[in-house]
Order: C-alpha cells, then structure tokens, then sequence
C-alpha cells in the first residue's frame, strides 16, 4: 500500500498571501451562523484534512471530534436549560433539544477550528510565522522561535531526568516528585539558556541595525491567491455555500499542480 | 604581526579575592593555531572569554588586552553543541549572525551558499537543528561563526562531547579553515591527540597558582618535554602517543628528532629502526586480558532484547544478547546514533524492552552523560543527605564512602558548594559519590570523562579498579577509545541497534581499523 502523502504545492506561496487566507477562513468559521455553512466547513476542512495528512490520520482525529461534539452537547444540556422544546424533566429541571442542538453546533465549531490548526500547519511553519512576525517584531519573533526549539529540548531533558530518579529511587508519582522534576528541569534549562544567550551575543544579537533575511519573494500566484481568497469570502458573504470553495482553494490548487505536472511529465 | 596581545592580565571574579587569572602575558600572531590547555578550573575559559569582549566575566580586570580585529570579528564555538544553537532549523542559524549585524539578503545568500559548498553542508541546510548529531551540531556552530567572516576563531573544548570520528571530522575542517584561509585560532582543549600536531603555540596553565602561571610553547615537543619531566601530574593530558614517545626516549627504547605525534610517523620510526625490539615495546602498553580477575558469575544477562520508542518506528535495540560478569568493567563504544543510551535505560530498568530478557542481579546505580542531572538540590550535603534519607540509609555512609576511596578526597571541601559551582571533574566525583552511598552491586556510566581533563581522568580510572576490587560490575558508554583501552576488560562495538562486535578490548580494537586507538593502529600489519 502507498501511504506517502501528496505534495502540497500550497506550501510554496508567500507567508502573507497564507496568512491572509487563512485569516480569511477562520472569519468565515465564525461568520456560520448557526446555519448549514457551518456543516459545509466541516466536510470541505475534513476533505482538506483527507488530501493533505492523510485518511488514517484523519479517522483518529474524527474519533476525536465525535467525543469533543458529544460531550459539549451533553454538558451544555445538563447546565443549560433554555429553549421551547424540552424532552424530559430531572427534577423538574427541564433538558431541551434547543441546548442540545446549540452544545452539538458549538463542538462543530470547535472540531471546525482544530481542523482548521491541522491544515494550517501543513502549509505554515514555525519558519514562516518567524519570517512574519520577526520582519515587524523582531524580538517577538525572536522568543517564538527560542520557543519553538525549547519544546524538544524540555522532553529530551525531562527524559534524562525521569531515568536518572528512577535510579535513585525517586518514582513515586506524587507532588513532591513532580516539584523535584520541574526544579531540576528549570535547574538545568536555566544553565542551558545562559549559553544559549552568551551564544547569541557572541554572534552580534546585540548589534544595533539588525535585518532580516527576505527568504521568501512575492510572485503573481501570491496577488491571485488573493484575489480568489477574497471573492469567494465575499460569495461567502453574499450567498449560502461558497464557504465550500473558499476552504477547498488548497485542495483545488494542489489537483491542478498534480494535472500540470503530470502534463509536462508526458511532454517529456 | 601581533593581532592579540595580553600584558600583566589578572583577573577576579566578583566574589572572589583569588585571582583566577595572575599576571599572565602572552602573544597571538595573525594565521597562528593557538591551544591552551590546563587541568580544570584553571582559567582557560575566564581567559577566552575576556578575549571575547562581548562575553566577558563580571570582576576586577588589571593589565591589558590588545586586539588588532574588533569583538564581531571574534568567532566564538561553546563547548555543548546543543545548547549554543539559538534558531530551530539550520538555515535560520547559519544567517543569525549576518542578520545581527544588517547584512543585506543578497550577500547572505552568496556568503551562505559559498560556506556550503566549501564545508559540504547543503544536505543539512533544510534540516530541524534537534535532528542534527552531535557532531554535525558542532559543525553548524562553526559555520555559523563563518557567516561572519571572522579574523580569530576561539574553540572552548569543541570536541569534548563528540564521538571520535566526529571530532576527527570537526578538526580536519578547522585545520582547513586555518591552512587555506589563514584564520587565527585559539583552541582550549583537553583530549590534545591530534590537536598538537596543529598547534603553532601552546599556552599551558601549571598547576601553581603563583604569578604567571602561563607557559608558552613554541612546539609541541618543548611542550611534551616539559610536562613528562616537570608536571608529571598532567601527564594524563597529553595524547599516548606523546607519552610513549616520552616514555620510549627516556627508557632509551626510541631515538627522534621530534617527537613522533601520528599513527604515519611511529610506522615510519619503527620500520626504519629496530623493528622487533620497538614492536615489543608498544606491545606492552596494549590492554593486559581481564587485568582485574572478575568472577565467572553473570550478573548482567541480555537475551535477543528488542527495544523501540513507539509503535511505528524502526528498533533501536534489535535482538541484542550480552553476558556481562561480577567485577568486570564493559564498554560499549559506537558511533552516535547507535542505541548506546537506550540500551543502558534497559539495564536500570527505566525502560521495558516488548520482547526478550533482562536479568540483572542486585541494585543498580546510574550516572548520566552531564552528572548535573544527578543534583536534586542547591546544596552539595543536603542532596547526599536526600538521598540517604530517601533510600532509608544513615547519614554516616557519607563520610564512610569518602574515607573508602581516596579519590573522593578532594571533595571533602566542595561539601557546602552549590552542585553547579563545581568544576567537570569534580561534578562528575561528587555524582558518583552520591551514586556509591547507594552501595550499587552494578554501575552504569554514560560518557564518564566527557569534558574531563587528564588529572581527573586518573583519578577515574583509580577509582574504577578499586570499586571492581569490592565487587561492583561496571557498565560504561564511552567515546574515549584510550580511557576505554586502558581500564576496561572487555568491550562492545553498537551498530544499528546490537553489539556488532563483543569481546575482549584486546580483540575488539585490534579488529577494528577506523573505531580504534592510536595505539593499535600503528601496531596493525606490523606483527
């Protein structure tokens, strides 16, 4: 069986163009009002989901989303009891379809949302949301990106010090365990942060006139992306439906990518 | 022509009336490859960074620093790879520099990809700096520290927690850096095998902490001379080869004009001398078979262990088999990347392999690679203390211990310090202190003289054989080939998950051509 994913010709447009997009996508999430448009979301983002990360990785997380879109329908039954229709008395407290309907729409919207995350980080990485920050704000881009590397060096750390407790008899999963692992863990970050520092000054961070490095060039496919992104939010605006088109535009981009390569392959 | 000058240097830190630094003078001349050395907590790196101005300790600075170049122009490389890595991927890390300093994107972009080429670093430009090795870490440091054109590169210990393969690659390209471009470099360095043919000037730090301890040297074999006959205590410093050079001259064994530092120059020595006689000589610095007499009792046994971190992933572990027996010292050397590590959290149990056998007969104790993982507290005594009370043993074990093994006297003075105050060697003592009030029946060491100086070394090595005296079995990773050669009895090579090779040191290192000591290279083809 061939489980390699397909190329996401997406990924090359500009940071901007992306960011722009998908700040488009997100008003639009919102902007369903308690409507279709929202169900629509959640099938175009699932397709999108589908292409870019794969069918497997995709049912694990649909299992994910029927528990989320469950639960918030139940708790928002239990401690909301508005609404006309209601279905069954506890107490006298009355349980309505309009609170269990409202709790399902809202962990659509959260399920809309995570989906959301998921296709945005194929197409956007911690390089390029450096790149966007860093070129305005260059210490906040600075700290996400420190930040970014620290993530694998807590769990890498955090290991050494779980393994090198156990041997000194230290296992017990308690309070006092988790205390000794965070002060150790800072302990040594700490240290591992003050060579991280020097190195940085050592290397002219302090400097003034600091640039940074234009990695990325805006092309014309940038300028289409968002021009398309826009009308179809518009359509989006205007007219039930075109919500479909406008999360399916990475999808629809990367099939015309697989056609025209696949083209220039036969011209060969 | 001079492009550092260092006059009547002393140097306090702020809380401290000691100086670590006193009266030191000393010159650096453009293109010149400089090495300092010196035992731990000497000054080497207080001395580097005061070159550095933008790096410089806080303290009390007398005398005078003259540098021909200005601070950015000052390539500095940190000994741990990982932690002066600043950016998350590669590409990002090698620009930071140019960036610092306002380089426009085009001439980044033709410095970046010049440097590739000439380093052959294009395949890591796209990679996460966590997926690098540690040798290819380092060497990201160094280009990194290239992007900025610098006129003087300092090393502090660069080489110090990479394998020996990847310090030989790391050396080959500075050395390169220094033949073709002429860059000035000043390397402070423990392990100097391969390190002295280079150097041009050594600046050595004796032990006497009177006014001017600094010694220049203008070769190596000056330098060789005088710590044989003079500072015989750090004679553990100098690479074997230069001690059997000195051991072979004062016997009367070898005769040169200069003192023969590469596996090339002793087979050239020996063919065009007594070849027999000289032969037998290197024989006897080979490893003795089981020179501690361990027992026939197994008391680690391993049956087809597989070990992998998740589900979907290859086996880091793949159906490993070892016997290891009561009192003797194992080694498993290998490159990084190997499952040296993994395979020691399955012998202390941290870690459950899903298929095979782990035996391991009575209680074990651990040391990591950094021993600062080893300090639970800010306080020397209380943290062995904390552990006598959380293993329900008294308090007494703690100067029992010390009084048992010599070695730990030194750190009956460092008992109030904070863990982290404490220089390499002595961190690395006072972590096996606190393992040993465990009285482990099984020891298991990862990388134990990592970042150590050659004193510290012998005294490791003192300590190994009396705890093997009492009993206690040995387990140690280590990418220290002679260290290895000289204390272990028996050794294994890991590769791709399993022992690739088991036996003895004598046996495994004379078989191996590349993974292997000087030592056994010079004698390979000559028997």
């Amino acid at each position: 069986m061939n489980t390699s994913k397909p190329t996401n010709y997406f990924y090359s447009f500009h940071p901007a163009s992306l960011l722009f997009y998908y700040i488009l996508v997100i008003f639009a999430i919102f902007k369903c009002d308690y409507n279709y448009n929202l169900i629509y979301a959640f099938i175009s983002l699932s397709i999108c989901s589908v292409y870019l990360k794969g069918i497997m990785a995709y049912i694990k997380s649909l299992l994910y989303y029927m528990v989320l879109i469950l639960a918030t329908g139940i708790f928002n039954v239990v401690f909301n009891h508005s609404g006309e229709n209601v279905f069954l008395y506890v107490n006298d407290i009355p349980l309505t379809f309009d609170s269990l309907f409202y709790g399902f729409y809202t962990g659509v919207l959260v399920s809309c949302l995570l989906l959301w995350f998921t296709t945005l980080n194929e197409s956007m990485d911690t390089g390029k949301i450096n790149y966007l920050i860093g070129t305005r704000l260059k210490a906040t881009g600075m700290i996400l990106s420190l930040t970014f590397g620290f993530t694998e060096k807590f769990r890498y750390k955090l290991d050494i010090i779980r393994h090198t407790l156990y041997t000194q008899g230290i296992r017990t999963l308690n309070l006092k365990y988790g205390a000794t692992v965070l002060s150790l863990l800072i302990n040594v970050m700490l240290e591992d942060s003050s060579i991280t520092a020097d190195s940085m000054i050592a290397r002219g961070y302090t400097s003034k006139g600091r640039k940074s490095y234009k990695k990325y060039d805006f092309y014309i496919k940038d300028v289409c992306l968002l021009i398309l992104a826009s009308i179809c939010f518009t359509l989006f605006l205007l007219f039930d439906g075109f919500i479909i088109l406008l999360i399916l535009i990475p999808v629809i981009h990367n099939i015309y990518k697989e056609f025209l390569w696949k083209y220039y392959l036969s011209k060969i | 022509m001079e492009i550092l000058s260092v006059k009547n240097l002393t140097f306090r830190y702020d809380n401290s009336e000691n100086p670590i630094l006193n009266n030191i003078s000393f010159t650096v001349n453009k293109g010149e490859f400089v090495v300092v050395c010196g035992k731990s907590g000497c000054g080497k790196t207080t001395l580097l960074r005061l070159i550095k101005r933008s790096l410089s300790p806080s303290g009390r600075l007398e005398g005078d620093i003259f540098l021909e170049v200005s601070d950015l122009k000052i390539g500095y490389v940190f000994q741990n790879p990982e932690s002066q890595l600043i950016m998350d991927n590669v590409f990002d890390e090698l620009i930071f520099g140019c960036e610092n300093i306002g380089m426009n994107t085009s001439l980044i972009k033709l410095k970046l990809g010049e440097l590739c080429a000439y380093l052959g670093i294009e395949d890591l430009l796209s990679k996460k700096c966590t997926a690098l090795s540690g040798g290819e870490k380092q060497l990201i440091n160094l280009a990194g520290v290239l992007m900025m054109e610098p006129e003087i590169i300092i090393l502090d210990e660069p080489f110090s927690m990479l394998d020996p393969i990847a310090s030989d690659t790391f050396l080959s390209i500075l050395t390169r850096l220094h033949r073709e471009l002429g860059i000035t470099v000043i390397l402070c360095e423990h392990t100097l095998d391969n390190v002295l043919i280079e150097a041009s000037k050594i600046l050595y730090f004796t032990d006497n902490a009177a006014v001017n301890n600094l010694l220049t040297f203008y070769n190596s074999d000056d330098f060789i001379e005088y710590i044989s006959n003079e500072n015989p205590s750090y004679k553990y410093g100098l690479p074997p080869l230069a001690r059997l050079g000195a051991y072979g001259a004062k016997k009367e064994i070898v005769k040169f004009k200069h003192y023969p530092l590469t596996v090339a120059e002793w087979k050239h020595l020996i063919l065009n001398t007594k070849k027999e006689e000289l032969t037998d000589f290197l024989h006897t610095f080979l490893p003795r078979e089981n020179h501690i007499l361990s027992s026939n009792e197994a008391v680690i046994n391993l049956k087809n262990v597989c070990f992998r971190y998740e589900k979907n992933s290859n086996d880091i572990i793949n159906h490993l088999s070892l016997s290891i027996q009561k009192g003797s010292l194992y080694a498993i050397i290998g490159g990084n990347g190997a499952g040296k590590t993994t395979l020691l959290s399955l012998l202390t149990g941290y870690r459950k392999p899903y298929s095979g056998k782990i035996k391991v007969l009575g209680t074990v104790g651990y040391l990591p690679q950094n021993p600062a993982y080893a300090f639970t507290d800010d306080n020397v005594l209380e943290d062995l203390k904390l552990i006598c009370k959380n293993n329900h043993i008294s308090y007494d074990i703690i100067d029992k211990t010390i009084n048992l093994y010599p070695v730990f006297e030194e750190l009956k003075d460092y008992l109030n310090f904070n863990p982290l105050d404490l220089s390499g060697g002595q961190m690395q003592l006072m972590a096996l202190l606190k393992i040993l009030l465990l009285s482990p029946d099984v020891l298991i060491l990862d990388e134990p003289t990592k970042g150590l100086d050659g004193f510290h070394k012998d005294k490791l090595s003192k300590l190994f054989s009396l705890l093997r005296q009492n009993g206690t079995t040995i387990v140690m990773v280590s990418h220290d080939l002679n260290f290895v050669s000289e204390n272990a009895d028996r050794c294994g090579m890991m590769f791709m998950g399993t022992l690739s090779v088991s036996g003895s040191c004598n046996q495994v290192l004379s078989s191996n051509h590349f993974y292997t000591t000087a030592l056994y290279r010079i004698l390979k083809g000559l028997n």
